[in-house]
């Protein structure tokens, strides 16, 4: 007897703290932890691997991210220009297959020319469209050859220059 | 309403039994109209609320996309379910399966009938009122089963069976402890049960303090009704995780949607059956003495009333969103080692009381002693 109404004691205490835990969170409208995505946009945390950049022109053309990638994502053509140096005219990321491994980036010798970007919104109506061009040589001239892209290249850093 | 209704087919120059008959009918269609449109509203409105409480005890946010606030998600859920495809399953038993939801549904929007909702408002003043939502509230367990029959479904079959074992067992703690609080008024019609409870500054004289034994009814009711309506923690006939849905496995669209609506109907109907006989019902607390116009005193009743109603219903959602579901064995003994016992003792503590104190309740008493 004295088990039967211990028993319907601690059932009414279990609900009862149980109760009291859930009201708390009821009755106070800042407990929510949602954020509303599309207009509240949280801030990615510092190592986050989104979107891959590459700052082409620092960029010596060492192939170095090209061959360590295991997905083949980087389509890497270089040629030489006049100073004997190489340069990257074909620098071609296809984000759909990356794996975001971040291989190529720890394979870059140089600082800051190859790195993941806080950008994770960029999807794309085709697979063609994820692909994103680096080079050198393909805004100005689409199309050519990769020995007149460089000249193109050289040209335009001269006039930079000067 | 009636007097309305008797002068516009009174113009009409009809013979005397067919005025009466034209009159009586017209009655019952517009008193229907009107309480299925309000029962509707408040259905839909139920659903944003348990969605929102819910939110709230998760600490997420809730519907808030389609209109302000949300408010019309139930609109856009409707919308959804009437546009869905109409499934019978090929080896269900046809006749059984179409008239499941619309019997559930009827039934729940029957037991709105009695329902005294202020001084003066009321859709039927029967004598009988709470016998009869207690009599028509078990045709939903018959209603169940045909459905879950009728779906040829082991799923719904399991559920079915669960439903009708758990509804035939609560009612029994249901009827014992709605009995303990008729004794005093010895009355079963809703408006004298109300009526009973006036004074006392609106709050003292209600029937759930009226003595011990009728403060434990009300939470014996209170629980055995939970499992009655068929919600958490004592959801077993759908228990997701269990049995896929439960008796309402096979249904899509409006059809389902008759099931999930008839739920949210039960709801309102067991706490507007506690706010009657255990809360007061409609009267005003603190401000009953003063003076007012007719029609201020309905519509403050009528809020009184529901706001009650839906103090209750927010208990059940936050009940619903704290306690995992029982098993099978306990909620059967749940209900035949405890809930059983207590409302057996309760009743018979009750007409012990009203016996020895002539009905008087603790605030009478309590009353008598300070006046002496």
């Amino acid at each position: 007897m004295a088990g039967y109404f211990k028993k319907m004691f601690t059932a009414l205490n279990s609900v009862l703290t149980g109760m009291g835990i859930t009201i708390k969170y009821g009755v106070n409208p800042k407990a929510e932890v949602t954020q509303q995505y599309p207009e509240v946009k949280r801030e990615p945390p510092d190592r986050f691997r989104g979107k891959l950049f590459v700052n082409i022109n620092i960029c010596t053309g060492c192939t170095a991210c090209a061959r360590i990638c295991p997905v083949d994502v980087i389509t890497l053509k270089t040629v030489r220009d006049e100073n004997k140096k190489l340069r990257p005219v074909i620098f071609d990321i296809n984000n759909a297959r990356c794996i975001y491994c971040g291989l190529c980036v720890e394979a870059c010798p140089v600082d800051n020319c190859l790195y993941f970007e806080k950008k994770y919104e960029f999807s794309a109506y085709t697979k063609e469209d994820l692909i994103s061009h680096f080079g050198l040589g393909e805004a100005q001239s689409p199309g050519k050859k990769a020995e007149e892209k460089t000249a193109d290249v050289t040209k335009e850093q001269k006039e930079a220059a000067q | 309403m009636t007097e309305l209704i008797s002068r516009i087919v009174g113009g009409l120059n009809t013979p005397v039994f067919l005025t009466r008959f034209l009159v009586t009918v017209l009655i019952m269609l517009v008193s229907g109209a009107i309480v299925l449109g309000i029962s509707l509203l408040y259905e839909g409105l139920a659903t944003y609320a348990e969605r929102k409480v819910a939110g709230d005890i998760q600490a997420r946010i809730g519907p808030n996309r389609v209109g302000p606030y949300g408010l019309l998600q139930f609109v856009a859920d409707g919308v959804k379910l009437l546009l869905k495809e109409d499934i019978i399953p090929f080896y269900a038993d046809k006749w059984l399966f179409i008239l499941a939801p619309y019997i559930v549904f009827t039934v729940s929007f029957a037991a709105f009938v009695p329902l005294s909702y202020s001084d003066h408002i009321a859709v039927a003043n029967l004598n009988v009122g709470v016998l009869y939502i207690i009599a028509i509230s078990s045709v939903v367990s018959m209603a169940i089963l045909m459905g879950a029959w009728g779906s040829n479904n082991k799923w719904s079959l399991f559920g079915g069976m669960r439903a009708v074992a758990q509804i035939v067992s609560y009612e029994i703690p249901i009827v014992l402890s709605l009995l303990a609080a008729i004794i005093l008024p010895a009355s079963m019609n809703m408006r004298d049960i109300i009526v009973y409870q006036g004074g006392g500054l609106g709050i003292f004289r209600w029937l759930v303090f009226n003595n011990p034994f009728t403060f434990l009814a009300f939470f014996v009711y209170f629980i055995a009704a939970i499992a009655e309506v068929n919600r958490t923690p004592f959801d077993i006939p759908e228990a997701e995780s269990e049995i896929v849905a439960g008796y309402h496995t096979e249904y899509t669209g409006m059809r389902f949607a008759f099931f999930f609506m008839a739920e949210y109907g039960d709801m309102f109907v067991v706490s507007a059956i506690a706010t009657t006989l255990f809360l007061g019902g409609w009267h005003l607390p603190f401000i009953g003495g003063i003076s007012m116009p007719l029609w201020l005193r309905d519509v403050l009743q009528v809020a009184v009333f529901f706001m009650k109603v839906f103090v209750l219903i927010y208990l059940m959602m936050w009940i619903r969103w704290t306690l995992p579901r029982l098993r099978v064995d306990q909620l059967m003994e749940l209900c035949w080692k405890y809930l059983t016992p207590i409302a057996f003792f309760n009743l018979i503590g009750a007409s012990v009381w009203v016996l020895l104190l002539h009905g008087r309740g603790i605030y009478d008493i309590i009353a008598r002693i300070i006046v002496h």
